[in-house]
This record gives structure tokens, sequence and C-alpha cells, in this order.
């Protein structure tokens, strides 16, 4: 594959500049940058999908030796396989059965069970897909690098929700279609985790490419960030939940959560952790309150705010200034100063639908500051967000904990762990 | 907080009446026999309405046999508010005397109700998405049919954005109707990303049918079930 990419971009918004690149049979490129470096946007013009999203491109991009303006979609189709940061998205069938037969019924193959036991999905074959976890949904996604027979490979921020099982897999499968000549193009905010890989590597930042060339961890450590710096340790002022024998069980489904008791205290950040599918997600939820256990006792001294990885889901209003308003009952001078604390004046009378994800979660973090909860429950606040935005988030989280709120995080990302004061950990 | 609390309910019931079955147990049943049972309800509620009832533990007994009792309980929960509605409707016109109306006739039109929506869940569930892209590709739309697994993907994940985003609203002590909009914006969301991350995909036309594995034990059942239901309202 090749990109010639004089210009890509939005015609009311960023833009990306000077962008070369060839990738021939089994090598690997590593895109890196900051939020808002262009990364997206790159994958986009890669992928030929920036023009769906009222974008252009002015330059060319060949996949398989087609330009991808002209080529026909069966070529691309055939040529690509691109799996997302967020997995979920990118699965059309309703179970993983009619997933994987989909994908080869598109390329004339009526599926098999061979199939599913080539691609490692045989165990989820009658699974539905919006039960599936996010390390599972990445394994069905997979099985098109090995059923379609693709040469090149888009993965953006591959390792984002999964643990490191799931992790040592993808590396596995990256290594395998390397070997197998297969072109990849890897993002990632966190260059550290494919060094093995020895990988040619793209640095962007502000809508341009700084560097590109042979990996040097030179480059790497003076372009990005990937260690919190340590902390205070903070003391406990109290317990704030208590959970006492948690069971949980979704329709149609096994339990989740078995027999679990703990307590959540006031005054430290805790982060539960944990492999993929080990419920999570789920006792955040029952904790909070927005689940109830099957069987198991919750109390809680004070409100609590569940905020769902997607922010979005927690939104009341159309704008930040809005959202923030009505949380703030209307007084405009408060949400004023909220919004300079969190940085997000600039963002006030955007639409939230348009805001980056580091922007609606510091968005969401400052409602919910306004709202004065006594518990703060949140789903990965720190997924896919590079560096420093990250390290704002979580720092937003320590000033809750610092004034004596409860935060309990759900979280794979070390950078996150590592700021926690108390650590729960599921599935072990 | 109640109407947040019932809503966040009823989306579940929903939930799980409509979308909890894979292509598992009666989902595997032979095309021909979805057609006959369905074929059978219609003639039955059609040609005799008043022995509808008798059709209601033969068709909860398909439901645990065919799915499971989880599922039965959601459908029955579902079709039981309907017919509750309707037989409260009924009896309050009957206290106004223009309409006359025993107790027992009130609790004919819950069970008919009951029984009837009962069924249409039924043979919904019963209909495999596999089934309708193949015959979807058969009638010659073979790019549509990739949307009618999209449809069955997509609904449960609007509906659990639905609940979330209720929750959500309820533990922020707002009303219901403000909880609308920020989830129907996540499943537009939704639907923006699935456009994007399979561009290509959704504009390849299928090659070939999905083969959906049948079961001889399933469609037997099913033919059986036909056979009862007939022979319940006296048609054979």
């Amino acid at each position: 594959m090749s990109a010639s990419i004089a210009e890509c971009g939005y015609s009311s918004g960023f833009v990306l500049r000077g962008i070369k690149f060839s990738l021939s049979e089994g090598e690997i490129l590593l895109v890196t940058g900051r939020s808002g470096s262009g990364k997206t946007t790159l994958v986009r013009a890669i992928t030929g999908t920036l023009n769906t999203v009222g974008g252009y491109v002015k330059g060319e991009v060949y996949l398989c030796n087609r330009d991808v303006k002209t080529a026909k979609p069966e070529d691309i189709y055939t040529c690509l396989v691109y799996i997302p940061q967020e997995p979920w998205y990118a699965i059309l069938g309703h179970t993983v059965y009619a997933e994987i037969c989909h994908l080869l019924a598109l390329d004339g193959r009526v599926c098999s069970e061979a199939d599913f036991a080539v691609s490692s999905t045989l165990h989820l074959v009658n699974r539905l897909t919006y039960t599936l976890s996010a390390g599972e949904t990445q394994r069905v996604l997979w099985a098109q690098v090995v059923l379609k027979g693709a040469r090149v490979l888009v993965f953006d921020e591959p390792l984002v929700y999964l643990d490191e099982v799931s992790r040592t897999s993808v590396r596995s499968i990256i290594e395998r279609a390397l070997k197998e000549g297969v072109a990849v193009i890897l993002v990632d905010h966190n260059p550290l985790l494919w060094e093995s890989l020895e990988p040619r590597i793209l640095v962007l930042r502000d809508g341009r490419a700084i560097y590109y060339g042979k990996y040097s961890r030179e480059i790497v450590e003076k372009n990005t960030s990937t260690q919190p710096p340590p902390h205070a340790s903070r003391t406990s002022k109290g317990v704030y939940a208590e959970l006492k024998n948690i069971w949980y069980k979704y329709p149609g489904g096994n339990y989740v959560l078995r027999n679990i008791s703990t307590v959540f205290e006031r005054g430290v950040l805790t982060a539960i952790t944990g492999p993929n599918g080990s419920g999570k997600t789920t006792l955040l939820k029952i904790a909070s309150g927005v689940l109830k256990p099957s069987k198991g006792v919750v109390v809680r001294s004070g409100s609590a705010i569940y905020i769902p990885e997607n922010p979005l889901l927690y939104f009341s209003m159309p704008t930040p200034r809005e959202e923030l308003l009505l949380a703030a009952r209307g007084n405009e001078s408060k949400v004023l100063d909220i919004a300079d604390y969190f940085n997000i004046k600039k963002s006030l009378d955007q639409p939230l639908a348009k805001l980056s994800s580091g922007e609606r979660r510091r968005v969401v973090l400052a409602s919910a500051y306004l709202h004065g909860f006594n518990g703060y429950f949140v789903d990965e606040p720190t997924g896919g967000l590079d560096y420093e935005t990250a390290m704002a988030v979580i720092s937003l989280l320590e000033n809750l904990v610092e004034e004596g709120r409860a935060v309990i995080i759900a979280t794979h990302d070390e950078r996150a762990i590592k700021r926690a004061d108390l650590r729960f950990e599921l599935g072990v | 907080m109640i109407t947040v609390s019932f809503l966040t309910w009823l989306i579940s019931v929903v939930y799980k009446a409509m979308f909890l079955t894979c292509d598992i147990k009666l989902r595997k049943a032979h095309l021909l026999s979805k057609i006959l049972f369905t074929a059978s309800i219609v003639v039955a509620v059609i040609i005799n309405p008043e022995k509808t009832p008798l059709l209601l533990p033969v068709l909860l007994l398909l439901g645990v046999v065919g799915f499971n009792l989880e599922w039965v309980f959601a459908a029955t929960v579902l079709t039981g508010l309907v017919g509750c509605y309707l037989a409260i409707s009924a009896y309050l016109l009957s206290l106004t005397g223009l309409y006359n109306m025993s107790l027992l006739q009130v609790l004919l039109v819950a069970l008919r109700a009951i029984t009837i929506g009962y069924s249409i869940i039924l043979v919904f569930n019963i209909i495999s998405p596999i089934d309708l892209y193949n015959a979807l590709r058969t009638l010659g739309a073979r790019r549509f049919s990739t949307y009618i697994i999209l449809l069955w993907r997509l609904i449960p994940l609007g509906l659990r954005s639905f609940i979330d985003s209720l929750a959500v609203g309820y533990l922020k002590r707002e009303k219901t109707t403000s909880r609308i909009p920020p989830a129907t914006a996540s499943v537009i969301e939704a639907g923006w990303l699935i456009e994007e991350y399979s561009y290509w995909r959704l504009r390849v036309k299928s090659k070939t049918h999905i083969p959906l594995p049948r079961s001889l034990l399933y469609t037997v059942t099913l033919y059986l079930t036909s056979i009862i239901i007939l022979i319940l309202v006296k048609i054979l």
C-alpha cells in the first residue's frame, strides 16, 4: 500500500498535511501522536472513509495497487481489514454465526464448522454479538484476518479495552500476519507497547508529520509520555459503600458476579480491574444503583452517579453550556468557573455529539462535579486517550477524591491503575 | 422516579421477549413448519376467536421447550400488560352502561389479548434473521439482505442504550423525557460508526446464502403443535 496525501481533513475544521509513506508485504507502520494530532483522520483517509464523515482527501491512497477513490468496493473490501478502536461497531451480524458466515458469503463461500475452528471462534458460535465482551468482540473481528486473506490490516488503538491475555493474542496475530506478508498499520498513543516488532514510525502533531522513519526509543520518549508521575498516598475518610455477597446474572446468561463482597471508601481512588468479561462494568452499575443484584445487598451512604464508558449516555442537554447550567441550577458564573477549571471553555457551545472523547469526558466530569454527588462510579475514564488527556481526566477525578468523595473506576489502563490508592481485582 | 423505574423495567422486558433468542432450537425448525405454524394460529384466531384462550397452555409449553422459562416469563408479562389494559378498558366501559359485560367476559378479553399477543411474539422469535437474509437474496435484494441481520443487531443495542440512559437519569434525578435525546443520540452515533467502520462491507453484495442448520426435533415439534392448535379449535 502507499499514501501520498497533500492534504486531507474536514472542510470546516481540522486539516492534515504532507503525509507520504509506503508499505510493502510484511512491513509494519506505527502511527502515533497526541489526541487531535490527526491519527483518526489519517486512518479514515487510508481506509477510504473520510468522505462518509464529510471529509476530503487531496492526494492518492493505493491499497493492493488500487486507487481507493476509484476502485470497486469488492476490491477494497477483499484487500483491507480495519479493526477500529470501538470494535463492537464493526460487527454487523446479530450472532457470531451470522457475522462469520456473512463475511464468507460476501466472498462467495458457504461457511462451515472448519471456518469457526480455524478462526478460534467455535466456542462463541451461538452467542448474540451484543452480549460479547470487548475481548470476545476483538476475537470475532480478527477472524476476518484469517478468513478473508486480506493484504492490509489497519488497527486503531487495538489494546485499549483488552486484558493482558487478549493483548498477547493481538500481538501474536499481528506477528503471524506480518510473517504471512500482510502489511500492517497500527495506530497507538503508546508506541512502547509495540517496540518488539521494530515498526517504522510516523509521529503526528497538530496535523503534520513530525517524524517518519525507523523506530527509535529516543524519538518515542521525546514525543509521547506514557508513565504517570508518582502521587502522595491518600488515606480513607470512611466507608462510602458496602457490597455484601453480590451475585448477578444477565438475561439469558450465566452469573457474571458470584458472591462478591467489598467496601468502597471516601477520600481514595479505587480501581476495579480484571480480565475482559470479569464483570467490572457490572460491579460499577450494581454499586452505583443502576442495576439491582440478583442476590446480595448494597449499602451506600449518600448519592451516587454512574458515568458510562460512552459519555453521550450521561448527558441530558445538547451542548456543554446547557448541560452545565442544568447541573448548576442556572448559575451562569458557576458554570464559567467550572468550565475554566475543567478546560472546556472553548467547546461550551459546540454540540456534544461533535466533541472529542477527551472533551466529552471532561464535560461529563464537570457536570457530575456540579451535581455534587458523594460517590462517582466511572467506567474506563481514560480509554483511548493520549497521555496528556488521560492525565487531565485522572487529575479531575483526584480532585474529587481530595474533596472527600468516593471515586471508583473500572479500567484496564495501567496509567489510571498506577494513580489509584486501592485496587479491587475481579476474576482472580 | 417511578416512571423511570417502570420504563427501565418495561424496556428490559421487551428486550428479553424479542431479542433474547439466538438461532438455536425453534429457530432451526424447517421454514415450511414455521409457515404452517403461523398459518394455524392465524386460522384459529380468524375462524374461532372465542376459543383462542385454549391455545395458551400449548403455546406456553412450546415456549418452554423451544426457548426457555425466562423468555416465556418475559413474553407473558409483556402481553399480560396489554391484556390487563384491554380488560380494564372493557370493564370501565361496561360500568358506563353503554356496553354490558360480565366479569367472566372481561377475563376472556384479557385471555384472548394475551394469547394473540403471545402468539405474535412467538412467531417473531421463531423467524430467524438468517431465513429473511436468504429470502431477500433469493428475491434479488442482495445488498438489502445485510440490513436484516444488522437490524437484529442494532435494535438490542439501542434498547440497551435506552436502559443505561434511563438509569443515569434516575441517578441524576431527572425527568424521563430528558433521557430520550441522549439515548437517541447514542443510537444515531452508533449508526454512523457502523456505516464508517463497515463502509466497504456494506457496499459488497453477498454472493451466496448463509446456511442455517435445521433441527428435525424442532421441525416435528412445530408440525405437532400446528395440528394440536387446529384440533383445539375444532377445525379438523
